[in-house]
């Protein structure tokens, strides 16, 4: 053994700095703490680490930053070195942010999935600003888009596929909802100071809920027959907080445009129209489901009273298709209808924000209006109706349709047709 | 976890008195050998992200194992012995893609004094890695158990299931064609640089080989 080799050895074990990214290391120890069920979050020495994730926790970049430079103080280093282990805490932050393929590529139910949403958590939490965050939000809503379409060409089973399109859905659903919140955190911070900046993540969610309500029905279209139907539900629950964010924050655009305006008026009314034209096709669409069901229903209750052997003549068979017309679902619609007559006539008269709002009450009562007569074929859901939330009050200004949305189960009995509401922006979503 | 050799003398083999694995203190074996593991992975496929991909799949099914109540006595050695398993099918599955020098990877030591240094030592070392990568397998891995993790030959010897002495004749042999792989500019370079003491000079290298070197003697 020479010299020679002493340096080569020496070189050899300077490889030893070959390590893998903190940040996979963290967070594939948390996927392992996982799996093993040692769930407890590790208490961290402060003397001993800086770990980027904690408890499974976003915390902001700044506390981590405060964090990290205590505990650099605390080691007494020299003023070079701090600026040294400050510069490497930066490049640890902005150069580890890549995961590897099958991390990237995971879908909802497969081994490595939880760590790809952790990892999301980290470049949430290590975005510089609440613009950036909105943006990461809507990169995260793409990839379940994608992770719904990709689950689809797997060769497994349909109950397989189902759970991973459902989560798929939900995840979603729950990024809509904290797009939805943090907008109104965001605004309550900024929109007075900055009314500027509101606006501009006002539009970039408007447009992008849009977009993404266009790109769910066109992912829906893909999923086989079976899938489709076991999914309804949850795919309409995401469609429905997905314009209703849309609309929160098009009425941002509308309200504020006087103050900071990234829109014209005309592209304004252009989009508030598009909202009126998009609920009267959802009205039309579940008016007719409503007529069919009603001939239907009307029809199974003259053949079963109807003596065995007798013909059921054509004018018995009308009345009792007539008398189906007072149905929940009637007065619903009814109502929905000329509210959205009452948002065109406010659109003509230049007021925005009041046909905005009446086309969004509108909306919500199409969709209490589709709910019932989904539980009409679905006779079981009755029994779920809970006798206190049923309400005697009719429909009135202080309680409008809208207010029975929450449960469209309610006995629309209990329910007199009432004049058009005038929408507040409490009725709104 | 029910059978496994407990040996309260080893920290690697912290289970509990019941005999049932510690979630908490696989968590730790975790933070001990994941950096090692890795390394020894890397050396073999030489893609970062493919790396810690295998890196986790040996951990998982290594405690996946331990569920399955199966013995483990020597949990060091069975990591390497997972790791190397999964590379084996890996390379069965897909041919290996190996990175050109500029990619390699990069280690900064913050020892070195300067950006000088640091780039210089960068590009030392990313050679050396360059060089290892035309070993053959058996050699390559040697060296990174031995030389690079600093395992015993004992431990080598039992991670490879071959005997103490046949460990320290592919060590030799490893190291000889590791050196004659070098590109010749380095090896001039490294001869100017020989210090009387064995001990590296410049870029802060301060590397203390006796132990490694005795133990390489005794044959």
């Amino acid at each position: 053994m020479n010299k020679q080799d002493t340096i080569l050895i020496g070189k050899l074990q300077q490889l030893k700095g070959i390590q893998p990214k903190s940040e996979w290391r963290v967070l594939f120890k948390e996927k392992l703490n996982a799996e093993t069920g040692f769930v407890k979050a590790e208490a961290r020495n402060k003397n001993t680490e800086f770990s980027i994730i904690t408890e499974n926790k976003q915390f902001a970049l700044a506390d981590r930053i405060k964090e990290f430079l205590a505990f650099l103080r605390s080691l007494s280093f020299s003023r070079a070195s701090f600026a040294g282990a400050a510069i490497a805490l930066f490049l640890m932050i902005s150069g580890g942010t890549m995961i590897s393929y099958a991390t990237a590529a995971s879908l909802p139910g497969d081994r490595f999935y939880s760590l790809k949403l952790a990892t999301e958590k980290v470049k949430f939490a290590l975005a510089p600003d609440e613009e950036k965050r909105f943006v990461l939000r809507f990169e995260f809503i793409n990839s379940r888009l994608a992770e719904m379409g990709a689950a689809m060409d797997i060769n497994e089973s349909e109950d397989a596929k189902t759970d991973r399109v459902t989560a798929a859905v939900n995840a979603i659903k729950n990024e809509i909802n904290n797009i939805n919140d943090d907008f109104d955190k965001f605004d309550k911070k900024i929109g007075n100071s900055e009314p500027a900046k509101a606006v501009k993540v006002a539009k970039s969610i408007d447009e992008t809920m849009n977009n993404y309500g266009k790109t769910l029905i066109a992912t829906v279209t893909m999923l086989s027959v079976s899938i489709k139907e076991k999914t309804k539900a949850n795919v309409s629950e995401t469609m429905k907080v997905a314009e209703e964010t849309s609309n929160k924050t098009l009425l941002v655009l509308v309200e504020r445009r006087n103050e900071a305006s990234v829109m014209t008026n005309e592209e304004l009314t252009q989009r508030v129209e598009q909202k009126i034209v998009n609920a009267e096709a959802k009205l039309k669409d579940v008016q007719d489901k409503a007529h069919v069901l009603a001939n239907s229903q009307a029809e199974t209750e003259i053949v079963a009273n109807t003596p065995s052997g007798d013909t059921v003549g054509d004018n018995a068979s009308d009345s009792k298709k007539e008398e189906t017309k007072d149905t929940a679902s009637d007065i619903l619609s009814n109502e929905a209808q000329a509210m959205l007559a009452d948002a065109r006539m406010k659109l003509q008269t230049n007021d925005l924000s009041g046909a905005l709002k009446t086309a969004a009450v509108s909306e919500s009562i199409v969709s209490a209006t589709e709910n019932i007569i989904s539980a009409s074929v679905t006779p079981n859901l009755t029994a779920t109706v809970t006798p206190d939330v049923i309400t005697d009050k009719p429909i009135t200004e202080n309680n409008p349709a809208s207010a029975i949305i929450e449960n469209p189960l309610i006995p629309l009995k209990t329910i007199t047709p009432s004049p058009v509401l005038t929408p507040t922006p409490s009725n709104l979503p | 976890m029910k059978g496994l050799n407990t040996n309260k003398n080893s920290p690697d083999t912290e289970i509990e008195a019941s005999g049932q694995i510690n979630a908490a203190v696989y968590s730790g074996l975790y933070d001990k050998y994941v950096a090692a593991i890795y390394r020894y992975i890397y050396f073999k496929v030489n893609v970062a992200e493919i790396a810690e991909d295998l890196t986790g799949d040996t951990f998982l099914k290594t405690w996946q194992y331990l569920q399955n109540g199966h013995k483990i006595d020597n949990i060091k050695a069975f990591f390497y012995q997972t790791a190397n398993n999964l590379v084996t099918d890996y390379y069965r599955s897909r041919a290996s893609k190996s990175v050109s020098i500029d990619k390699a990877e990069k280690i900064i030591d913050t020892k070195a004094a300067s950006e000088i240094d640091k780039i210089n030592l960068n590009t030392e070392l990313a050679i050396i890695q360059e060089t290892l990568k035309q070993l053959n397998e058996t050699y390559k891995e040697i060296i990174a158990l031995y030389f690079i993790e600093q395992l015993t030959i004992t431990e080598i010897a039992n991670i490879k299931n071959k005997s103490e002495g046949a460990i320290r004749v592919l060590i030799h042999r490893a190291l000889k064609s590791i050196k004659n792989k070098l590109p010749k500019e380095y090896v001039e370079a490294m001869q100017k640089i020989v210090h009387p003491e064995g001990k590296d000079q410049g870029n802060g290298l301060n590397v203390d080989n006796s132990v490694l070197i005795e133990n390489l003697s005794v044959e």
